[in-house]
């Protein structure tokens, strides 16, 4: 039976068939990794130079930051050792934010990724300290970034009373349909120390504010390392979107925050 | 409850039984004559000296003053060609036992074509044009086994043996046409009034595969073409219906010369709010509505026919007080080019090719609705839109040899749909919401079927069909895909189908007026394009939004039907009883809160009965009885089927006499008390009993009146086939007037 649906298949739409069985064979170029990314500093130390990327402009929020080393600024280095860390100076006083330092020391592309949670708008100093493995040689580059407003960043008080950074990294492009849904958590024990919190849960509820409905299929994110917790939300339809987020920890509430995103 | 269900089915049984098995009323003849009547359809008086000849032989004879006729003919099969100045010429199949005196009577339209719809009667074909009903609907509701689903006062929805939406094809002389509302506001009957349909040729089950693979049956809407015989004819109708106010205007023209014919119709249709029974009159329930109907045919001897035709309808404001939203406005256009090949001698018959193409737009909205005070979706409007665009390709050739008859089907087609919605808030401030409810759905569709018939005997006759459809469809819009990744992880929605069906049949002559009939069918229906791919599709019944599956496979029917038929002069009747098991039946399971996907379900079943007799008491009185029943079990889930109409009928007495003609109607229903609960939300629905009068007078060779009173009781009920409780509409009194030119 399912033999002979099969012969008529292939015979009866051949010529449909026909039509979509292009075959082509692509050599994939070599890219330039950099391409996608925007250029935000440079500087150097002894004989190596130091470029700085980030994948977009930098705005409060979670923001990833490249560092390639160029060896007599000709040769990529590949094996270094780069640390991150962001300060904020507002003359009363100063405070750091999250950050993510790279986690290897050997890249075969010449980036270093890493990343900073900016907490607030202004104008941020980020030291990088860089250790080129290839010679020894060592040093530091700052930057002065000056950080757009956004509503990425939820900065909340927990039930135990510390202060909490929850940070949407995804979807960073939402669209119609399933979507890839990251926050980062984060919490403040210190102006300078904003360690990662592993230890929570999360539920997320997506409503249309406006229309009052939800939608189906979501999945609750789920801690990936680093503070870093992924799930999936899917957004229906277009139009203003709000993901409600509970965070518990053991079991008792400990805050809640909403992001709002606007889905084209 | 059940017992009481019971009780109406065993008496019904008995008294359709005893009809049965009492004797036969006609004289036995000593030689093997065929005799008959040829009667006006419209006037029901005898056409006087028509022309009766036996395709494929020299035999013929003419018919009296009072149109009679008789022939002597050796057992066997033949079709008859009957033919008479001012009327289309009409083809009737005739099987000749070996001692049987058949009597057959044959209606001729006055109006219409001349020889367009060749068709051989090989199953059983309502015909239907009653040319006394207000609507296409009205005709299709006369049918046993016809049950209409009713969301508006407008465009009535038919269901089969309680088949309904996807496993019922519907087609316009046999060309695929697809709603573009994806609330089913738009049935494709809506697209054809009643003044251009030629015929109604209903096909209940998946017997006769020609012109579609539904498992439920085929409707095809045959319209009228133009008549070569009448250099020029004109008639007009208006009239009222007092129910809903209803104003009605409807006109046809047609011109000849020689080889040429043009034929155009123009129909208005003004409704407002109709008053259900008691006095209750429904708000916002009104519509406007206007269809023309231009053709044109140009014939090459009697060997070549070439037609073209463009039918219109447009509506406007059309209120559905019982969903959620009005139709604002519905287009629709449709083109049709065909080709008539006729052979004379040879094996090769005839060729029909058509090409086709048609485009429904339907634009819905709540704009005139108090929407903050609404359960669903409250405090917004939510207008959206529908378009469907297909174009087709059909070819039907036909072979003859003998007793041998084989025609040969090849249907391709393209369909393409689209469906949006929007949201807007009315809280000041709040950012409107946009989605696809079908994101450029194309199917492309290609079939071939075979349907052979063979006179075994004179008594035996075997008939055979099979039918292979295979579809390639995909939502072509990137929106449209990434909308449904919230319910499928998948980046790729193509899907390919092949489906089979196949039938046969055997008819066996028991006596010189009675013969039985058993039919067996195998065959699939694919998903329909909304059942695959359709994205946030409220359902009114049970309050869910249903998505469509990719991954559902075809619905699989067998089933079996026995026909026990009588035809003479006096009484006529045919029992039919069928059994439909059906797997993989697609219904919507619950997925999260509020939304329900498509899902197939091991099995269901359906059984059930007809039954139609007519009864000529006296020259001028007839009277016909009507009834169906459909008992429907869905065994996954062990409760009812939804949507199953309770046991119904409908008893007609009429009285023709001298251009007067005048019918009492009683229609009725069981109640409803299987409902299904689990897959859907149904209520139980209190039967009914109505009357209808109507009549017809010819007050002069040119004017015609036409009246009647539906509903005489007043009675306040709904149909459970009626979405939402939908009210049946009260006493309705119209009146037409009809024009001619010529007169009769």
């Amino acid at each position: 039976m399912k033999n002979i649906r099969f012969i008529l298949l292939s015979t009866l739409f051949i010529a449909f068939l026909a039509s979509c069985t292009k075959s082509t064979t692509e050599v994939e170029p070599e890219v330039d990794p950099t391409a996608d990314l925007l250029k935000i500093g440079e500087g150097n130390f002894s004989s190596t130079t130091v470029e700085i990327f980030s994948d977009g402009e930098i705005e409060v929020g979670y923001q990833r930051l490249f560092v390639r080393l160029k060896q007599g600024g000709e040769k990529v280095v590949t094996r270094a050792r780069v640390e991150i860390f962001p300060l904020m100076d507002m003359e009363t006083m100063k405070h750091s934010a999250p950050y993510e330092n790279p986690e290897a020391i050997v890249s075969e592309n010449g980036l270093f990724e890493g990343a900073v949670v900016f907490i607030m708008s202004g104008k941020w100093m980020v030291t990088f300290t860089l250790q080129n493995l290839e010679n020894g040689d060592s040093g530091k580059v700052t930057l002065t970034l000056d950080v757009a407003a956004s509503q990425r960043v939820k900065k909340v008080t927990g039930s135990d009373s510390a202060t909490y950074f929850v940070t949407l990294v995804e979807p960073r492009a939402p669209r119609v349909g399933m979507n890839d849904f990251e926050i980062t958590v984060h919490k403040k024990e210190s102006m300078m120390a904003y360690p990662a919190v592993t230890d929570v849960e999360t539920t997320i509820t997506p409503t249309m504010p406006s229309m009052g409905h939800g939608s189906p299929n979501n999945e609750h994110p789920v801690h990936q390392g680093r503070g870093h917790y992924r799930g999936k939300v899917n957004f229906t339809m277009s139009g203003a979107w709000r993901v409600d987020l509970q965070i518990q920890r053991g079991g008792q509430p400990l805050c809640e925050v909403a992001f709002d995103i606007q889905v084209p | 409850m059940i017992r009481r269900q019971v009780r109406w089915i065993v008496i019904t049984w008995v008294i359709l039984w005893s009809g049965f098995l009492a004797p036969a009323v006609a004289q036995a003849a000593a030689t093997i004559r065929v005799a008959g009547q040829v009667l006006d359809r419209d006037s029901k008086t005898p056409v006087p000296f028509a022309n009766v000849r036996v395709v494929g032989t020299v035999q013929g004879t003419g018919c009296d003053s009072t149109g009679h006729f008789w022939l002597k003919l050796a057992p066997g099969k033949y079709q008859l060609e009957i033919s008479a100045l001012g009327y289309q010429t009409a083809f009737v199949t005739l099987r000749v036992g070996s001692d049987t005196p058949a009597y057959v009577q044959v209606w001729l339209t006055p109006q219409a074509i001349h020889y367009s719809e060749e068709v051989v009667v090989f199953g059983e074909m309502e015909r239907q044009p009653e040319p006394r009903l207000n609507s296409t609907e009205a005709v299709m509701e006369q049918v046993e086994g016809v049950t209409l689903i009713k969301r508006a006062n407008f465009a009535w929805e038919p269901s089969l043996r309680g088949m309904q939406a996807a496993q019922v094809g519907i087609v316009i002389d046999g060309m695929k046409i697809f709603s573009a509302c994806v609330d089913r506001m738009d049935p494709v009957t809506a697209y054809v009034e009643v003044e251009n349909l030629q015929q109604l040729d209903i096909r209940k089950g998946g017997f006769d595969l020609t012109l579609s693979p539904a498992i439920g049956g085929t409707i095809n809407l045959i319209t009228n073409k133009p008549d070569f015989e009448k250099p020029f004819s004109f008639r007009t109708e208006t009239g009222l219906e007092t129910a809903a106010r209803l104003r009605v205007l409807r006109s046809e023209i047609n011109f000849a010369r020689r080889s040429f014919a043009v034929r155009g119709t123009f129909s208005i249709k003004h409704a407002g709010d109709f008053l259900a029974g008691e006095g209750r009159r429904i708000a916002g329930s009104g519509y406007r509505k206007y269809n023309f109907d231009i053709s044109l045919a140009r014939r090459w001897g009697s060997r070549h026919r070439l037609e073209f035709s463009l039918i219109g309808d447009e509506a406007r404001d059309i209120g559905y007080p019982v969903l959620l939203m009005d139709a604002r406005k519905t287009s629709s256009r449709i083109v049709r080019l065909e080709h008539f090949w006729r052979f004379n001698g040879g094996w090769l018959s005839s060729i029909r090719a058509k090409v086709y193409a048609n485009r429904i737009n339907h634009w819905m909205d709540d704009y005139e609705r108090d929407v903050t005070r609404r359960r669903v979706m409250p405090n917004m409007y939510m207008p959206m839109f529908g378009q469907t665009r297909t174009m087709g390709w059909l070819e039907e050739i036909r072979f003859q040899k003998g007793r041998h008859v084989l025609n040969v089907i090849l249907d391709a087609y393209r369909l393409w749909a689209f469906a949006d919605m929007q949201m807007i808030g009315l809280e000041p401030g709040s950012s409107p919401a946009y989605l696809v409810n079908l994101g450029d759905v194309v199917d492309q569709q290609m079939a071939v079927a075979l349907d052979y018939s063979w006179m075994i005997h004179s008594r035996l006759w075997w008939r055979t069909n099979f039918r292979v459809d295979v579809s390639r469809r995909d939502v072509t819009s990137p929106y449209g895909r990434q909308a449904l990744t919230g319910f499928w992880n998948r980046e790729n929605f193509r899907r390919h189908y092949a489906t089979l069906g196949i039938s046969t049949s055997l008819e066996y002559q028991l006596d010189r007026y009675r013969s039985i009939r058993l039919s067996l069918a195998s065959g699939q229906r694919m998903p329909s394009h909304m059942e695959n791919y359709g994205f946030f599709l409220y359902n009114i019944v049970d309050g869910y939004f249903y998505t469509g599956n990719p991954d559902l496979k075809p619905e699989w029917s067998r089933q079996l039907e026995v026909m026990l038929a009588q035809t003479a002069s006096r009484f006529s009747y045919r029992l039919v009883g069928f059994v439909n098991d059906i797997r993989n039946y697609i219904s919507g399971t619950i997925q999260s809160p509020e939304f329900k996907v498509y899902t197939n379900l091991s099995a269901v079943y359906l059984v059930g009965g007809e039954f139609r007799g007519e009864f000529t008491l006296s020259p001028s009185i007839a009277a016909s009885w009507r009834l169906a029943y459909v008992y429907g079990q869905n065994r996954t889930f062990e409760e009812p089927l939804p949507f199953i109409p309770p046991l119904e009928g409908l008893f007609t007495i009429s009285y023709d006499h001298n251009g007067l003609w005048l019918a009492v109607e009683s229609r009725f229903a069981a109640p409803q008390r299987r409902i299904a609960y689990r897959t859907t939300l149904e209520d139980e629905t209190p039967g009914f009993a109505i009357v209808n009068v109507r009549g017809q007078y010819a007050i002069h060779p040119r004017v015609t009146l036409r009246f009647g009173v539906e509903n005489v009781l007043d009675r306040y009920y709904h149909e459970h086939l009626s979405v939402n409780n939908f009210p049946a509409v009260g006493r309705n009194v119209y009146l037409l007037v009809g024009i001619r030119i010529p007169g009769k």
